[in-house]
């Protein structure tokens, strides 16, 4: 075995790792945050009480 | 019995604030509301979600009879339940532990297996037979530090919600428990063991939940709390749950939320 093949096999072996994880449960894409300085500006205030069976909506 | 209030009213109120570290939503704990409904707060996120992973760092949730609070998520794309609704923190009255559920339309149901918690029951269908109505699919944390007033004690925690196109599961963390790769820049829920809840099963998730806004609330009474009212040791306070939440403005008190904060992830 040469050495470019040693590399692709590592090379594959590693993505492989990788892509395995990433697909079961791995999360680096921060998609949202909400912290004290910007809380409420990234929230409505509902105030409408819409037609639904309160339990649904959570109104009462 | 509830009465939601806008932002300037809330804040003019001093039922929302911030500190450096933490937010805090309260409700009304100084007037009494003989003919109206107590104010209190439903924040609902101006940006919708698709899958995810939501992490929660909790200090304080409302807690005390007549309080019926939520943390919660529900489709915005049609109406209720057709987008679904993912329950992650939710409970009524004096209740000691966390209730976590799913409400979907017919054809979504759950076998219960790979959680720590208790399966209450397995059809998220809101109009299952053999289920109360709006029931859903729903399991109680085994722990009551997961709610109300002993997780308050302890200074809160963590609760995470891992959403994708296999299962919904919830994690638990009370404070000072939670792995540190929770706080990280790549959260791996994978080697955070047992969940508190695993909804998974005979369901299409990506069908039946689209769309998604973050809510917290807390109501007042209404079909859970109030309707539970007789059976609780709630009932030795009032008659009603009602005539509890208008003339006792003090025991609500303890009805807030405190976040320290609220990340969102994707992969």
């Amino acid at each position: 075995m040469t050495y470019s093949q040693d590399i692709f096999i590592m090379k594959f072996l590693l993505s492989s790792l990788l892509l395995g994880r990433s697909v079961s449960a791995f999360y680096t894409v921060l998609a949202e945050t909400y912290t004290p300085v910007d809380f409420f500006s990234k929230f409505n205030f509902y105030t409408v009480r819409p037609p639904l069976p309160s339990r649904a909506s959570k109104f009462s | 019995m509830v009465n939601y209030i806008s932002q300037s009213a809330a804040s003019s109120l001093r039922l929302i604030r911030t500190d450096p570290t933490s937010v805090y939503i309260g409700v009304d704990s100084t007037n009494a509301y003989p003919s109206t409904g107590r104010p209190s707060v439903r924040l609902e996120s101006k940006r919708t979600f698709q899958r995810g992973l939501f992490i929660l760092d909790v200090a304080h949730m409302p807690a005390g009879c007549g309080t019926w609070p939520a943390f919660w998520t529900l489709g915005s794309s049609a109406g209720w339940p057709h987008a679904g609704e993912i329950d992650i923190i939710e409970g009524v009255n004096d209740a000691t532990t966390n209730l976590m559920a799913l409400h979907t339309t017919p054809g979504c149901a759950i076998s219960g297996a790979g959680g720590s918690g208790n399966v209450i029951s397995r059809n998220c269908d809101v109009n299952a037979a053999g289920q109360s109505p709006n029931q859903g699919c729903s399991i109680s944390d085994a722990r009551t530090t997961s709610y109300g007033t002993v997780l308050n004690s302890i200074g809160g925690g963590i609760f995470a919600t891992e959403w994708n196109s296999a299962f919904i599961k919830v994690w638990f963390f009370p404070r000072g428990q939670a792995p540190a790769d929770v706080f990280s820049s790549n959260p791996a829920p994978e080697t955070w063991g047992t969940p508190a809840a695993v909804f998974q099963g005979a369901c299409n998730i990506d069908e039946k939940f689209r769309d998604h806004r973050i809510i917290i609330n807390t109501t007042f009474c209404g079909d859970w709390a109030g309707s539970v009212w007789a059976g609780s040791q709630c009932r030795t306070k009032a008659s009603t749950c009602a005539e509890w939440v208008r003339n006792n403005p003090a025991a609500f008190r303890e009805a807030y939320w405190r976040i320290n904060s609220l990340k969102v992830w994707s992969q």
